[in-house]
């Protein structure tokens, strides 16, 4: 049963016409979710005793950074996903997905950057989660340069999964090495993001927030692979059939 | 699994390049002793059928089998050269592996000899001229131990007399039990007149 | 047997075009040398920057010299020959990476020492630096192995093979100019030789794989 489901996911034209019916249903979700996260956030939670208000700030930054790291995972299984079993639509999931997950890191460390500011004066600091991040997005922007250097998609597509597999192995190295080579130089970073003490209203509007922002970087995936759909399938009868519904 | 005397068994192959089918739905076999000529007009698939085969080139569907259990190693001559410049001949024979061996020093002596080559042993490659560099490449078929050959446009920047050196080389290595897989735009004069594989869109034979 | 032989072509190969082994040597040298000026000739200072200086011009000249690994054979068909006739993928791919660690990273290994001088760096980190890179520079041709076969078939690759490599050079970066800088500061720096042990014996055992599916999707 559940291998025929994974069997049609693999159709492109199974997948546009599912996502397609589903993504009316998720953008109203998310959206609801965003606005009741926000809400809960920016008014109805309360400031942080040290940070003021600049504490709100982390209702985008911790989803955007969680975000972009559950993202390269996915990005990455999907791309391995492809390359063992040749599933073409698996590739098209890895492809849509990079450039989303390296806006949400960049978004991560554009909203760190200005979390820092008001409290530590300074727009950049070397402390381990935002120098993971930073090299989180060369990863991003590795693969889908190496993608988009290939005429021949296809080809592009196995070779960014190759990477996007060495990727993953990587990024737990990565990560403790950079949390290592931070605990050596202590003095220069007084954790720049302290959790701020969780009032259960903030806990309801962080949590609400990184829902929301994983269900909207899925809207925009959807709508990315649907893109790719059409470009690689161009041409095609069911394509043609589709969009002039 | 292929029969005792397959050299090589295709099944439904399909190859994809550029985003497109070049073909689909390709089945043949090669049998020990026989000649196949792969025909089909410019940007067919030839090579890249030929290329697949062996392993260079993925295939989008479809079974390849070699002989002797898969294991059978064929000789590939395609259009790059395969020979190092920097290498003196002598050691372009010796230093690469021909199907899954490597030479002896008296047999790269014997087989530079016979491609016309003789003098030439100690010096680098790159002073060859395109005719001679591909005859070091043919060098490698005499010392092949192998069932089969495939040969992309073997006769390429070849003369006159290393065209008939060649297919007489194809004639006794036939005769003696190998198989040739191989695409020519020039007509080859052999005992007996190859068997087609023709390559377009819809398929084939 | 067919690992001596592949070997002996490799190194046959590397020595018979020299000249193009000696540029990323040189880079290494200018690019350590441009510190000083461009910071300060002041010794103290000098000691204090150069493990990390040291060790990220061995990455960008281990980076240059990738090229050496497929390049070539690429383009004149003598790789797909190597992975097709020797009837094992990763026996070619593993005597290459060995061939060009010996070519590329055993002689930044070897003139370290002289740059160790020349940023003041004392007694105990020399070893240290020794050590480390010793230890880090097969991981850099090793994971290096792996962008290189991906982007050897693209034009203009020198760049993006940078893009793909280098985060991923960063954790033997980290722990390697640790080391030295722990030397200088005379405190222990086995725990990061520990850890640049653990990265080479996880890559020889991973690396391969990944080398040989990158170099792969290239040949078609």
């Amino acid at each position: 049963m559940s291998w025929q489901w994974f069997h049609r996911l693999s159709s492109p034209k199974w997948f546009y016409q599912i996502s397609g019916r589903m993504l009316p249903w998720l953008w109203t979700i998310t959206l609801a979710l965003l606005a009741f996260g926000l809400y809960q956030g920016l008014y109805n939670s309360p400031a942080d005793y040290q940070q003021g208000n600049s504490v709100r700030i982390m209702y985008l930054h911790v989803p955007t950074a969680m975000a972009s790291m559950f993202f390269y995972v996915y990005m990455a299984i999907a791309a391995a996903v492809g390359y063992i079993w040749r599933i073409k639509v698996a590739h098209m999931v890895a492809v849509s997905i990079a450039p989303v997950g390296a806006m949400m890191t960049f978004l991560a460390l554009f909203t760190g950057s200005f979390w820092g500011r008001p409290t530590w004066n300074t727009w950049w600091i070397w402390d381990a989660r935002i120098t993971s991040e930073l090299i989180l997005l060369f990863l991003y922007l590795g693969f889908m340069s190496l993608h988009q250097a290939f005429d021949d998609r296809e080809v592009g597509d196995r070779a960014a999964g190759v990477l996007a597999m060495v990727g993953l192995v990587n990024i737990p190295i990565i990560h403790y090495s950079v949390y290592w080579w931070n605990t050596l130089h202590q003095g220069a970073t007084i954790s720049k993001f302290e959790k701020p003490t969780i009032d259960p209203s903030m806990l309801t509007a962080l949590l609400t927030m990184i829902v929301a922002i994983i269900l909207f970087a899925l809207c925009i995936i959807l709508i990315r692979i649907r893109t790719e759909i059409m470009s690689r399938e161009y041409g095609k009868q069911w394509l043609k059939e589709e969009i002039c519904q | 699994m292929t029969e005792n005397n397959k050299i090589l068994s295709v099944e439904k192959l399909g190859i994809r390049r550029s985003e497109r089918w070049l073909f689909e739905d390709l089945s043949f076999d090669l049998s020990a002793g026989e000649v196949l000529q792969v025909v089909g007009v410019n940007g067919a698939g030839k090579t890249s059928l030929l290329r697949c085969l062996c392993g260079l080139l993925p295939k989008a569907a479809g079974q390849v089998n070699w002989g002797g259990n898969g294991e059978l190693i064929p000789l590939y001559l395609g259009h790059l050269p395969a020979v190092k410049p920097e290498l003196t001949v002598f050691e372009n024979l010796k230093l690469h592996p021909i199907a899954g061996q490597f030479a002896t020093d008296e047999a790269a002596d014997k087989a530079i000899i016979e491609v016309e080559l003789h003098g030439y042993e100690d010096e680098p490659a790159r002073t060859l001229s395109a005719g001679q560099t591909r005859r070091v490449g043919l060098a490698r078929l005499l010392i092949a131990n192998t069932g089969c050959w495939v040969l992309d446009e073997p006769f390429t920047s070849l003369d006159v007399d290393g065209c008939h050196w060649l297919e007489q080389q194809m004639i006794n290595y036939v005769e003696k039990g190998g198989s040739v897989l191989l695409t020519s735009h020039q007509p080859l004069t052999l005992l007996k007149e190859p068997r087609l594989l023709t390559i377009n869109k819809q398929r084939q034979i | 047997m067919m690992i001596k032989i592949l070997l002996h072509r490799e190194l046959l190969r590397h020595w018979r075009s020299r000249q193009d082994l000696i540029n990323p040597l040189i880079f290494f040298v200018i690019a350590v040398s441009m510190f000083p000026l461009a910071v300060t000739p002041e010794g103290e200072l000098l000691e204090q920057i150069a493990p990390g200086v040291i060790w990220v011009a061995a990455l960008l000249a281990t980076m240059l010299s990738l090229e050496s690994l497929y390049r070539d054979d690429f383009h004149d068909g003598t790789l797909e020959l190597l992975l097709m006739q020797s009837g094992s993928h990763y026996k070619v791919v593993i005597v290459k990476i060995i061939a060009h660690w010996l070519t590329s990273g055993l002689p930044l290994v070897i003139i370290s020492p002289i740059l160790a001088v020349m940023m003041h760096l004392k007694g105990d980190s020399f070893w240290a630096l020794l050590s480390s890179l010793l230890l880090g520079t097969p991981v850099l041709s090793l994971i290096g192995s792996v962008g290189m076969g991906l982007t050897v078939g693209l034009r203009q690759s020198g760049v993006l093979l940078s893009l793909l490599v280098l985060p991923l050079y960063l954790p033997v970066l980290i722990f390697g100019a640790s080391a030295v800088t722990s030397a200088a500061m005379g405190m222990e720096y086995s725990g990061q030789l520990a850890y640049l042990g653990a990265f080479l014996f996880a890559s020889l055992s991973l690396v391969p794989f990944a080398s040989v599916a990158a170099i792969r999707v290239s040949i078609r």
